[in-house]
Order: structure tokens, then sequence, then C-alpha cells
């Protein structure tokens, strides 16, 4: 225990690690932490996927088969909350807790107390939503959105729902703290922000976005408290408020939601593109501006979520345009990776297999996005399934397979041993097919007008929910093959050197595969740094 | 260690406090204003 409580003293002079349950429990070690989120995250991730598959169940033909509506809106909204909260988020802090420090050349994330502490919240937060399911009224079916004034019929779960929310604000606002100030501290000298990798550049610019916008869901949250309990009127038009301003509050938080869900992705997909084209990322520092001025037109669009609810002409139009500008910066950055490989020498490992599923089907995801965004034809895709398709495009075709592709990217250099390979691309070719199969009919069910967030459906829509629900099961089933991959890597893996990839640049490549237990006792030399810092 | 390194690692601390500080604070405002600011207007 002595070795975590001595945490100021230099790394060098306790090379030892804890042992037993101590080691997790009073966890202060970057790579440690960074584990736990990854599980964390493969332990939601299976969950709401469980929840997800029951959905497809029940929906595979028309006629009630398994549950009640109540259920079934419980499992679309735990389905919402557990991959948003408990899945995508806790990914991409334990892969920034694992990468931040190895890439900037730093011994550790600079608030390794406050690193615990953010971990520790999360159990407890998802531990309290999730058993919301075993009490009177069940769990919360008004909708991941939690509008009001259907989310205020809400039973006992209630308050689980709102303490729990605000748990995860505050454990993500905490994260992003020690974020930015290990970044903009830590990094080794002759790190200049301009050399730094783009990782790191899109989680800086992320952990601004969560400070920024986690709070105004924690006030959301706190006004339907208020009117639940306390007899104010915020969202109730009896009483004089407006139930119409949730939403306008909730999407401010919402929007830049969604980036922080897909930034680190894109640093990730800029990481791995170039390490398998065997070439420097083109437009480095465009790709910076392009990350920033997506964050900065995040909280300038919020209310396409709504055009519906009824608002200007003049605001339809602003928020209109302001949404079609987002596809200047994105259109940049899929340009810059499609040039990075062009004439490159390409080779197709897991990571890259799913970094190039990223770039064709995220970007599937950003049209069917601009389609949303103009206002006369997006009177006809609120709520429908199209919207449906849209997000799970950007969710799971982008931020998820992000995630796959940098958990394939660095897991051999987390462990010291390589994975087997064509399980790999036998979990990628499984995935991207039925990914497909499972999405892309919900185009045709929300053009042709079927509803989301039901549980039963018009006889019409019958074969594109058939289809879609068997890739739904493809899809979840081979999702297994993950775990099982990582399991056998780590038991069986070939070991590997520092460099697990050849055409790997960058500053965790410098370090021995698996990384000490303390890395970067002593920051690396110019010469390193400048050999790492190849864009 | 040297001198210098360990005044280097000193300001380092320096540094990481006040940014922590910094942060803590500005996070702290947003999160207990927007709750403050909240119910104190709906309880007018």
């Amino acid at each position: 225990m002595a070795e975590v409580l001595t945490h100021d003293e230099p790394h060098d002079e306790h090379a030892d690690k804890p042992h037993g349950w101590r080691r997790w429990v009073y966890a202060t070690n970057h790579k440690d932490i960074g584990t736990m989120y990854l599980i964390l995250s493969g332990t939601m991730f299976f969950i709401g996927g469980t929840a997800a598959m029951l959905i497809r169940a029940e929906l595979f033909k028309p006629g009630l088969q398994f549950f009640d509506p109540q259920f079934f809106n419980s499992l679309t909204t735990m389905h919402g909350l557990i991959m948003i909260f408990g899945a995508i988020m806790p990914a991409f802090v334990g892969l920034a807790n694992w990468m931040i420090p190895l890439q900037i050349g730093a011994p550790d994330m600079a608030l390794p107390r406050l690193n615990n502490l953010s971990f520790w919240i999360l159990p407890f937060a998802f531990t309290l939503l999730i058993s919301s399911f075993f009490v009177p009224g069940g769990a919360p079916a008004g909708g991941w959105t939690m509008y009001p004034p259907l989310v205020l019929q809400t039973g006992a779960a209630f308050p689980m729902l709102i303490f729990s929310v605000h748990l995860m604000g505050a454990s993500s606002i905490l994260g992003a703290i020690n974020v930015i100030v290990t970044i903009v501290n830590m990094r080794a000298p002759g790190l200049s922000l301009l050399r730094m990798p783009l990782f790191v550049w899109s989680w800086l610019i992320t952990a601004y976005l969560l400070i920024a916008v986690m709070p105004v869901l924690a006030g959301a949250v706190t006004m339907l408290l208020t009117d639940h309990f306390f007899g104010t009127t915020f969202f109730t038009a009896a009483g004089g408020g407006d139930p119409v301003m949730f939403q306008h509050i909730f999407w401010f938080f919402g929007h830049p939601e969604v980036y922080i869900m897909i930034l680190p992705a894109f640093g990730i997909i800029s990481e791995i593109i170039p390490t398998f084209s065997r070439k420097p990322l083109f437009g480095y520092e465009s790709m910076v501006y392009a990350i920033a001025s997506i964050a900065f037109l995040s909280f300038i669009v919020w209310a396409h979520h709504m055009f519906t609810v009824g608002m200007p002409l003049a605001a339809q139009l602003f928020f209109m345009l302001s949404t079609m500008l987002i596809a200047v910066p994105t259109g940049v950055k899929v340009f810059n990776w499609t040039a990075t490989m062009w004439k490159g020498s390409l080779s197709y490992e897991p990571p890259m297999l799913f970094a190039l599923a990223f770039l064709f089907l995220f970007t599937i995801g950003g049209f069917s996005g601009l389609m949303l965004a103009i206002v006369p034809a997006d009177y006809q895709y609120q709520d429908t399934y199209f919207v449906v398709a849209h997000f799970h495009y950007v969710l799971v075709t982008g931020a998820l397979f992000g995630i796959m592709a940098g958990v394939y990217y660095w897991l051999p250099k987390w462990t010291g041993r390589m994975y087997d390979q064509t399980l790999g691309n036998w979990h990628f070719w499984l995935s991207a097919i039925f990914v497909n199969v499972l999405f892309f009919p919900q185009h045709f069910l929300g053009l042709a007008g079927m509803p989301r967030r039901i549980p039963d459906y018009a006889v019409q829509f019958t074969d594109w929910n058939m289809v879609s629900s068997i890739g739904g099961f493809g899809f979840g089933l081979s999702q297994l093959l993950f775990p099982y991959l990582i399991w056998k890597c780590i038991r069986s893996g070939q070991p590997i050197g520092n460099r697990a990839w050849e055409g790997a640049h960058g500053l965790e490549w410098e370090l021995p595969s698996p990384p000490p237990f303390h890395s970067w006792t002593t920051p690396p030399s110019n010469a390193v740094i400048a050999r790492g810092a190849e864009h | 260690m040297a001198a210098a390194d360990l005044e280097a690692s000193h300001e380092q601390r320096r540094r990481v406090r006040r940014s922590a500080l910094l942060w803590g604070l500005i996070a702290a405002a947003f999160y207990v204003g927007f709750i403050v600011l909240a119910v104190v207007r709906g309880t007018k």
C-alpha cells in the first residue's frame, strides 16, 4: 500500500507495483486506470448490446412478441444511456488514460488521485442506473433525452436516473480537468503543441467541450428533479413553464456531446491511417484546425434536433446553415485521410480495416446528417427510423469502430503481445457486414414512415425489420470474438518489440511493449521526440 | 537528481497545481452556477 500512498516520490524510486485488490481500488497509475475504464466500457457495451438485441427481437415481426410496451420503452431508454455514458465515453477516457502520458512523454496523468476518483464514481453510477430495472414502475422509459413531461411520469426510478446522470457528469468533468492539466503541463520538453499526436489534440479539444457542456446537463436534470419533487414548473405549461425549453437546454449539451463521442475517434483514425499507409499524415495543421472548428460549430447547431417543435423562420435558417457548415471541416478531415493514403504503401491489418470502414461508413452517417439538416426534409424524417439509422452510422460505425480500431492498434503495445490477426480480420468482416445489414435498411424504414421508439408497427414494415433484426443478432454475436481475441492475446500472443507496426511513429512506440509500470520516468530526448513527432 | 532537475520538477508541480485549480474552479463555477441559476429563477 505504501507504493500508492507515496505517489509524490519520484517514480523511479519505487518501480515495484501494488498487488491484489489494492492495485485496482487505490489505483493511481494511468495504465491501470485506463485498463479499468476499458473493462467497464466493455461490460457496459455487452449490457447495452443485450438491450439492443432484445429490442430487435421484439421488432423482428409485427405483433407484440415478448414485452409490454412500457418495458420496451425502458429498453430503448436504457440502451441509449448505457451505450453513450457507459460504453462509448468511458472507452475513450480509457484510451486517453493509457495513451496520453505515453504519447507526450509524461510519467503519468497530472492528477492521479483525481483520476482514481473519476473512474470509481462510474461503477456506482451504473449500478444505480441499471438497478432501476428492479424498482416499482421499472427503469426510465422516456427516452435517453429525458424529455418532460413524459420523463416526469417515471416511477421510483426517477431520482435514480437523475443522480446517476449527475455522477456520470461529475466523473466526466473531473476526467476532463485531468486531461487538460496533463496535456498543458506534462508534455516532454521540446514537444510543442503542434508536434503533439492528433489523438492528444483531439482529446484536448474534447476535454474543453466536456467542461463546457456537462454542467448544462446537470442544470437540466436538476430542473427536472425540482419539477418532480419541489413544486417548480420549469417545464410544466400549466405553471407557466415550457417543455420546449428543456429541449433547447438538453440539446445545447446534446450536440456537443455527439462530438465528444466522435472527436477522439478522429484522433485515433489520424494515428492509424498514416501508420498503415507508411506516409506522414496529410495536412496535420489543417486537421487540428478542423477539429477545433467542429468543436466550435457544435455549440451553435443544437436546434436542428428540434425543428418540428416550432421556431421562427430565421432560427430555422440559422440552424440549418450552421449545421451544413460542419460539413466543411469534416470534409477537410475526410480529404486529408484519403490524401494520406494516396500513393501510400497500404496494408490491411485489423486497425486499418476498422479505420477504412470508419472512413466510408461514418461518411454515410455524415451525409444522412446533412439530409436531416434541411428543414423541410427534416419535417418528414423527424422521429422516424431514418434518424435512428443516421445516428447509429455516426456512433457505431463512427465512434465504436474508432474505439475498436484504437484497441486493435494499441493492444500489442499494452500487452507486449501480438493478437491473432486472422481472428481480428474475422471480427472486422463480420462486424462490417452485419452492421450494414442492421442499420442500412433502417433508412428505408424511416423514409417509408416507420416511427422510432415503438414496440410494434404496421405490417408493410415487416421485411426490412426482419433484415435489420438478423443484422442485429449477427452484429451482436460477432462482438463476442472481441473479448475472446483479447483474452487469447494476453494468454498466448507472440511477444513483440517496441514497435508493433513497422510504419508506426509516436513516442509510445519508443517504449518497450508492454511499457514499464512507470514509463517516461525521465523525459524523452530531443532526438527521440523528433523521431516520434514525424507527422 | 540534480538541483536543476529538482527545480524544474517543483516548477512543473506548481504549474500543475495552478492549472488544476483554475480548471477546477471554472468547472465548479459552471456546474454549480447552472444549477443555482436554474433553481433560483424557477422559484421566483
